[in-house]
């Protein structure tokens, strides 16, 4: 169990995170919150970039930071902006890092033809990768975070610049993977998070807001979302989600605490609703 | 412009060569003797002759009249002063009898004694005196046939080659002999210590600011054109309105603001120099002075002949004015790299990398080899050449105002070279 | 060890190395050529030179007095050969000039600080006609000079005009026993070290010091190309990483932060490697120049200079190059650590120049005659500020791989 014990990380008088407990188990997290809300910092925390102002990160008891190189063997990273070396075949690339992974050099070969299946990228394996798509950039990625096989898999924003399909691949991929493990999504598109994690962890004020199931933090809105064709009859105080096109209509979906129109149509609250609720600005009136 | 005067690293460069220039300017120190040279020069005037001897002579004697224990050299001076008045021969023997003097003093005394004297402004006066009778208008029958001649038999120039190197000479002889008429060699400048204080100054200190504002000029070039590569922002600038034309935008920006940043150590460095070494009185003095000159192994020590007259102040212009222009030549270089190559550390090299060449060939090539001359005309052989900048320049220049013509044709070559790479970046890809 | 061959293997790339060659090559066509192609350097250089060579290879690494005696003996043959050649010149004649030691009188009298313009002309005159006597005059002058120094000056050489002074300068420096080494009014060390180098005999190496100061101008042009080598390669190892942000996927691997001390470990190594091949190429280009036959002569010596502690030639080049060792060394780490602090290539580059230009211009202070007599009254003071600028720069290198494992990594 990876614990994340009162941790407060300030950068000089501002900050940026306050008071942080959790909990990692098997499974899949999905952060979600916005720019600026202390994410990445967290991210940075586990993988041991920064450290905390105050406080402690705990696996199995243990303080990641004393652990050293026994902490970092069990942890795969891919970071929001993922550097290689262009004139590097994702080969070399993947052997290099197996390298500083401390794999043995044969385990290694053998595990990076894998991971290269895996991804989908065996055709391309000795090809320098300065002639990659974005998202065969980030498939390596995805695959030199997995390379020492990891207990703890980081991933900050692992799914921009991906296509559809790739998209779904890489959720595929994840749910695959997160059976026996412990898998930390960083990202702002909330479709991948309500299709893979277990769980659901929002800061917000620099603090932590819920840490739950995706069902449970939808739950937190049943009743109050609603859609209508007509946004301009609504009377009560209301918040703004999202509009949509359908058969010629524009289909406004809204939040609203008290009972809403009549001709107002109650839905299922999705995860995305509870984020720009959650996040909001206003409330329109 | 303001991203380049934003950059921390521009900024600190340039205060580090400011900071070098700081030690530079110091550890060279100042030379006692031409501080008492400039002082004297305010009473006597900076041309050498009859009345600048009277004047001198003058000026020692209130000099002396003030020092309590030189009574014995005031009646020595009296007696001299009136020798001078009286007989131009008796004079000059006189002269030459305190030099003789002078160095049979300095013979009885120990070392550190000697140093003591040799620090005296009673020896400066006399060294002084000595210098500046003794001195004779070097231009009258100078002959620079003579230097043709040698360099055109040392280096076995033959043809085109010979003919031109003795036509330069043959235009020099002109210039001399306008000179000797003037009498533009009869020009006190520091006396004995000219070619010491001129050295510093254009050799040593300008060389130094030209090739930091060379460095600077380059950075601020590679700098901003390479700014959307190294942040990645190369898409969104290039596919907006302003598009890909905005390099020539930057291109003069660049400019500007190279020569901006030269100006600033120019006037930080060149403040120092003349707070330290004070020059006024002097700046009048003629740089063709006899006291001055240039070398090279094969003529040995000449006169140092400019192609036009020029007096301390207006040499030191006339450099900084080419300065200027050499450093457009070398921002051209740095766009035109920076163009060509997104990286700008592979740009840099790649620009140290030609010039480093270019030097290379000039030393294989053999000495008569009409490309050595042409290559002597390349921004970096003209910096190499900057301390004998509007000379005849020596046995590897064929042509007068090597330096303005060097200048001209590489600002033409360089601006067709950058309207070329601009033209080629338009149609560039950008991946 | 792998992750330091894989560091290393990302300075010993083609584009450096094929940078390194030409580098090499032009700094070698532009400076140190010279060293080579003009040593030694004209007259009376190749005289001194050819006598030096001629006195180690037929009386070892000292000179004793029966064997200057055959010296002197050599010179007296010399000296009947050009009495007997000014005598059959016309010119020399008419001047009253029977003689060589008259010559050197005349030589003297029109040379001192009395002399007008006329005597000066007078005297370039007489030499003139001296230096033009036909070039075998005197039997034997030939047989002092190599074959390689034959070939260098063609018919130039060899020639007694040049030969006797080169005798003559030997001569006067023995005969007054090295003291021209010792001012009168330096320190007691320096009088200390005279003393010993009289009492051990060293004095009397016959090495010239034209062998030493080539080999010291040599080392000094190599040192500032493994100034800008060093640099150049090892100074964007650092900066490539951060700037691409692989930096994060290192510290973040079970190496971790300690990544850093690896490539340190690889830039030391490289430096070593770059600084060895340099030694290897341009020091066996130097070999063409003979100089090892010098090897087991003392460099303190009455025709060289006083070293502040004994050495053989052979061990005052093993200084230099461990000096050189050290100084490539540090300049290395140097490079390591802008290359830390470089967040973009722009910063690195206004961090190099300066870096390179300081460099050079200490170790041509350091390497301009090293142990020449006691620079600040220390007698190995040119090797201890090598060592002490290395312990520095360790210090804060070591300093700074410390200071690596606690900050944040934001970027």
């Amino acid at each position: 169990m990876l614990l994340v014990n009162h941790v407060t990380k300030n950068f000089g008088k501002f900050t940026v995170l306050s008071d942080l407990t959790l909990e990692f188990e098997n499974g899949v997290y999905g952060l979600l919150a916005p720019n600026g809300a202390g994410k990445t910092t967290l991210i940075k925390m586990l993988t041991t970039l920064i450290f905390p102002s105050s406080g402690e990160i705990l696996w199995n008891g243990n303080e990641i930071v004393k652990l050293g190189e026994n902490y970092r063997d069990l942890i795969g990273y891919l970071p929001q902006e993922f550097g290689y070396y262009k004139n590097h075949s994702p080969f070399d690339f993947l052997m290099y890092l197996s390298a500083l992974k401390g794999m043995e050099k044969k385990a290694a070969s053998k595990r990076v033809e894998e991971l290269l299946e895996l991804v989908s990228l065996s055709d391309v394996r000795n090809k320098k990768m300065k002639k990659f798509s974005g998202g065969m950039i980030q498939r390596v990625g995805i695959a030199q975070a997995m390379l020492n096989d990891p207990k703890i898999l980081i991933l900050d924003e692992p799914t921009a610049g991906l296509d559809p399909k790739e998209r779904v691949r890489f959720r595929n991929l994840i749910s695959s993977l997160s059976k026996d493990r412990i898998v930390i999504l960083s990202t702002h598109i909330v479709s991948d998070i309500e299709t893979i994690a277990n769980h659901v962890v929002l800061f917000k004020d620099h603090k932590l807001y819920c840490d739950d199931s995706p069902a449970n933090v939808c739950r937190t809105l049943v009743g109050k979302v609603f859609e209508t064709q007509d946004i301009s009859s609504v009377k009560e105080p209301y918040l703004l989600l999202t509009e949509r096109q359908e058969e010629g209509y524009t289909i406004t979906r809204y939040v609203c605490e008290g009972k809403g129109q009549f001709d107002a149509k109650s839905v299922v609250p999705n995860l995305e609703d509870v984020f720009l609720y959650v996040y909001r600005d206003e409330v329109l009136e | 412009m303001k991203k380049i005067i934003n950059s921390y690293a521009i900024w600190g460069f340039l205060l580090v060569c400011i900071l070098f220039n700081v030690v530079l300017i110091l550890s060279i120190g100042i030379d006692p003797y031409a501080d008492y040279v400039k002082k004297v020069s305010v009473h006597t005037g900076l041309q050498l002759g009859e009345r600048f001897n009277q004047k001198l002579t003058a000026f020692v004697q209130g000099e002396n009249l003030k020092n309590d224990n030189s009574e014995q050299l005031v009646s020595e001076t009296n007696e001299t002063e009136t020798n001078f008045l009286q007989n131009e021969d008796q004079k000059q023997y006189n002269q030459e009898q305190l030099a003789s003097e002078t160095n049979e003093t300095e013979a009885n005394l120990s070392q550190k004694e000697s140093q003591k004297w040799r620090n005296s402004e009673q020896f400066y006066q006399e060294s002084l005196i000595q210098e500046t009778t003794e001195v004779s208008d070097v231009f009258d029958g100078y002959d620079t046939g003579k230097i043709a001649d040698t360099y055109v038999q040392t280096f076995r120039l033959k043809g085109k080659l010979a003919e031109n190197m003795r036509n330069k000479y043959a235009d020099l002889q002109k210039i001399a002999d306008e000179k000797g008429k003037h009498d533009d060699s009869l020009s006190l400048y520091f006396a004995g210590s000219t070619y010491g204080q001129h050295h510093k100054l254009f050799f040593s200190v300008m060389r130094s600011i030209i090739i930091e504002g060379v460095l600077l000029s380059v950075l601020i070039v590679l700098f901003s054109i390479g700014y959307e590569n190294s942040n990645r922002i190369e898409d969104i600038v290039y596919s907006s309105k302003a598009g890909r034309p905005i390099v020539m935008k930057k291109l003069i920006a660049v400019v500007v603001t190279g020569i901006f940043f030269y100006l600033l150590l120019l006037g930080a460095s060149l403040g120092l120099y003349f707070s330290v070494n004070d020059y006024s009185g002097i700046w009048q003095s003629n740089v063709s002075s006899s006291f001055n000159g240039i070398g090279d192994i094969i003529m040995g020590f000449r006169p140092f002949l400019t192609w036009h007259n020029f007096t301390v102040l207006s040499y030191l212009f006339a450099t900084i004015g080419v300065s200027l222009i050499l450093i457009l030549c070398f921002s051209l270089m740095g766009f035109v790299a920076g163009i060509c190559i997104r990286n700008s550390y592979v740009g840099f090299f790649a620009l140290f990398f030609v010039n480093a060449l270019l030097v290379t060939v000039t030393a294989i090539l053999p000495p008569d080899s009409y490309f050595l001359f042409t290559l002597m005309l390349s921004p970096i052989c003209l910096l190499i050449k900057q301390p004998v900048w509007f000379t005849d320049g020596g046995f590897d220049i064929l042509w007068k105002n090597f330096e303005i013509r060097g200048v001209g044709a590489s600002v033409v070559v360089m601006a067709i070279i950058v309207v070329v790479a601009a033209i080629k970046f338009r149609k560039r890809e950008i991946i | 060890m792998k992750i330091i061959w894989n560091e290393m293997k990302k300075i010993w790339n083609l584009k450096n190395i094929i940078m390194i060659i030409l580098l090499s090559t032009m700094c070698y066509i532009v400076f140190l050529q010279f060293h080579i192609k003009h040593y030694p350097n004209g007259h009376p250089q190749a005289e001194t030179l050819a006598l030096s060579t001629m006195l180690t290879e037929k009386y070892g690494s000292t000179i004793e007095p029966d064997e200057f005696n055959e010296f002197l003996q050599m010179r007296e043959e010399l000296v009947k050969a050009a009495d007997q050649a000014i005598v059959e010149n016309s010119d020399l004649a008419k001047r009253e000039i029977k003689n060589y030691a008259e010559l050197q009188e005349y030589e003297n009298r029109l040379s001192d600080e009395n002399a007008t313009w006329e005597d000066r002309e007078e005297l370039q005159k007489i030499m003139n006609e001296f230096y033009n006597l036909p070039a075998d005059t005197g039997s034997g002058v030939t047989e002092f000079y190599s074959d390689s120094e034959k070939k260098k000056y063609g018919s130039d050489t060899p020639k007694l005009a040049y030969m006797l002074p080169a005798f003559d300068n030997i001569v006067e420096k023995y005969e007054n026993g090295a003291t021209h080494l010792l001012q009168s009014e330096a320190p007691a060390i320096y009088h200390k070290r005279w003393n010993d180098m009289i009492n051990t005999g060293e004095w009397r190496s016959p090495i010239c010091w034209e062998v030493i100061e080539n080999t010291t101008q040599y080392a000094q042009n190599l040192v500032a190309l493994l100034m800008l080598l060093s640099l150049l390669c090892f100074a964007p190892l650092l900066t490539s990483d951060r700037v691409r942000k692989i930096h994060l996927l290192q510290y973040t691997a079970k190496q971790g932060r300690k990544i850093i001390g690896k490539q340190l470990l690889a830039v030391l190594i490289s430096s070593i490697l770059l600084t060895t091949t340099l030694f290897l190429v341009f020091g066996g280009i130097y070999a063409q120049n003979d100089t090892q036959l010098f090897w087991n002569n003392y460099v303190s010596s009455f025709n060289g200079m006083m070293t502040s502690i004994p050495l053989t030639f052979g061990q005052y080049v093993i200084v230099i190059c461990i000096m050189m060792y050290l100084m490539g060394i540090a300049v290395s780490v140097v490079a390591f650590l802008l290359s830390r602090f470089a967040a973009n290539y722009i910063v690195l580059l206004a961090g190099l120049i300066p870096t390179f230009v300081v460099s050079v211009m200490l170790c041509d202070k350091l390497f301009f005659n090293p142990l020449n007599g006691f620079k600040n009254g220390i007698a190995l003071f040119d090797p201890m500020v090598c060592g002490i600028i290395l312990l520095v720069v360790v210090v804060v290198g070591v300093g700074v791989l410390v200071r690596e494992r606690r900050i944040d990594i934001l970027v």
